[in-house]
């Protein structure tokens, strides 16, 4: 069985030493978030942790970078809609 | 007890050269390595988990040493450094900035090196619009190559280990990719500095190779072009508008388009300072970037604190481990004249190399005003140009108070440099030394969390 993490409430696969954004973008997804004032859907754009366009919400903790953090077995990651922040 | 400790912060090619230099002087040492990436190799040395490590000499599993005492800090960023009594306090905090600690050295070697230099066009926040960088990341360790019609589109040489990593990746994957590499500069530029290349022929060859690899994988090649809009529909990229440019990247023409749903962009890269700048380290303008000033043994202006590779400008990989063998050897006090040739050569490479991609402010001239130069805070270039033309901004800073260009999660380090380069263009001035200097301090170098730091 391939090693999973729920995206939306869909299930990822991924290897081990994924990023969260690797396993995300090789399922053929693109999006990652949405942004705050514009509405524009975002994604992986610098790759190495320094321009934050990756973020998402891991386990209910809002803006964390996608390409940096590892994929793990369970954890819920979702589509970041503006800041993160309940309404 | 350790007869020193030292910090090499940044576990590229400059660090692992520092830490292989100090693990063979076989002095009792204390090392502690941080990077922010989860494995050490920087960005030159990215590659698949379970591979081999690329440069085996630099391998740190490999190093027999058992004098060294080696701390590893992966995914691990520093936040701030305290300089008490003659030794450093170092803060550091995990990549979700939850789990801060501190470690304590005498000495520090800093190799924070670059990120990329990208600069905007129309739609380029668009998903499927990224650095060249992180293209070749996603391909090289993760085999992920999310498109079929590639473009990558820039300035700088970069873009050729990135086409080969593209074609080598697809072909093992089976995946039938095209890949187009669109570059702003002439080739013939490379004409003008053929003593560079005399000094390292082996450069020669690696050029010519590549040229041979794109012609054999039929990589469509374009020059003196480059991107100024991604065209997007329903969410999807459909193609991107080429334009024809001078030298000075200005173009009077409509351009023409051309098929793609994947565009990496890259013009070279800048020195990542904001620890240089935290630590205080004196610095300078070199080939339009400020860079920490450093003595022939890499010394900085702080007593205790080495700097090696691209923060003393920017230069590639082999410059990067002349530069970190040097600051380690210095430490362990050990002759280096042999890499003190070795950096002299690249140095005048690297230097050739900013001649023949220079970026001159001609992409400014023709880009519409609409198009998002702060991806975080959402700013627009026509909102930069009317807070230095209305509101008297003069600064990368003063347009950042009033316009929040810069000011959101990534503090600047993706258009800052831009940012400047507008208002530069509208105020017409000519490139600022001190100010580009002071732009880059950011009190708090990484993401920490509050929770984080009372722990």
């Amino acid at each position: 069985m391939a090693k999973t993490f729920s995206f939306d409430g869909e299930a990822i696969s991924f290897e081990s030493g994924d990023t969260i954004a690797a396993a995300i973008l090789r399922s053929g997804r693109k999006s990652l978030r949405r942004t705050r004032f514009h509405g524009e859907e975002r994604s992986i754009f610098c790759g190495i942790g320094q321009c934050f366009d990756c973020i998402v919400i891991i386990d209910g903790r809002s803006n964390q970078r996608a390409c940096l953090l590892r994929a793990e077995e369970g954890i819920q990651v979702e589509h970041q809609e503006g800041s993160g922040q309940v309404q | 007890m350790p007869a020193t400790s030292v910090a090499i912060i940044g576990a590229g090619p400059a660090g692992l050269s520092a830490l292989r230099q100090l693990a063979d002087s076989k002095r009792a040492i204390r090392v502690e390595v941080i990077d922010s990436n989860p494995r050490y190799g920087g960005q030159y040395w990215r590659h698949r988990e379970g591979d081999p490590f690329p440069e085996s000499d630099l391998d740190p599993t490999s190093h027999s040493s058992t004098d060294i005492r080696i701390n590893w800090h992966l995914s691990t960023s520093v936040w701030q450094i305290e300089n008490v009594a003659g030794s450093f306090r170092i803060h550091t905090a995990s990549s979700s900035g939850e789990k801060s600690s501190t470690v304590e050295v005498e000495k520090i070697i800093i190799a924070t090196g670059a990120t990329e230099r990208t600069l905007p066009f129309k739609n380029w926040t668009a998903p499927g619009v990224m650095s060249a960088g992180a293209l070749q990341s996603l391909a090289k360790e993760y085999q992920v190559i999310p498109g079929k019609e590639i473009v990558i589109a820039g300035s700088g040489v970069f873009a050729l280990p990135v086409a080969k990593t593209i074609k080598e990746v697809s072909s093992k994957l089976g995946a039938d990719v095209n890949v187009t590499v669109i570059e702003a500069q002439s080739i013939f530029r490379w004409w003008r500095n053929s003593f560079a290349f005399l000094l390292n022929p082996s450069k020669i060859l690696e050029a010519v190779g590549y040229l041979f690899f794109m012609k054999r994988h039929g990589v469509k090649r374009l020059s003196k072009r480059i991107v100024r809009e991604v065209k997007v529909e329903t969410g999807e990229i459909v193609g991107v508008m080429a334009v024809k440019v001078k030298s000075d990247l200005s173009s009077d023409t409509t351009g023409e388009m051309l098929a793609a749903d994947l565009v990496a962009t890259s013009f070279g890269f800048v020195p990542d300072m904001t620890l240089a700048s935290i630590l205080g380290l004196e610095r300078k303008n070199h080939n339009d970037d400020a860079v920490v000033v450093v003595d022939s043994n890499q010394r900085t202006s702080l007593k205790g604190v080495w700097a090696a590779g691209e923060i003393t400008g920017i230069g590639g990989h082999e410059l990067a481990i002349s530069e970190g063998a040097i600051a380690a050897l210095d430490i362990v006090q050990k002759s280096s004249k042999s890499w003190k040739w070795r950096r002299f050569r690249q140095q005048l490479f690297a230097r050739g190399l900013a001649k023949i991609y220079p970026i001159f402010g001609g992409w400014i001239e023709s880009l519409d005003d609409s198009t998002i130069l702060c991806r975080c805070e959402e700013v627009s270039v026509g909102e930069i140009k009317q807070s230095a033309r209305e509101l008297g901004a003069d600064s990368a800073r003063t347009a950042k108070l009033f316009t929040r260009a810069g000011m959101g999660l990534c503090q600047g380090r993706i258009c800052q440099r831009n940012v400047k380069e507008i208002i530069d263009f509208v105020r017409k001035d000519s490139k600022n030394v001190s100010d580009a200097n002071r732009e880059t301090v950011r009190p708090i170098g990484g993401v920490v969390t509050l929770g984080g730091l009372s722990d």
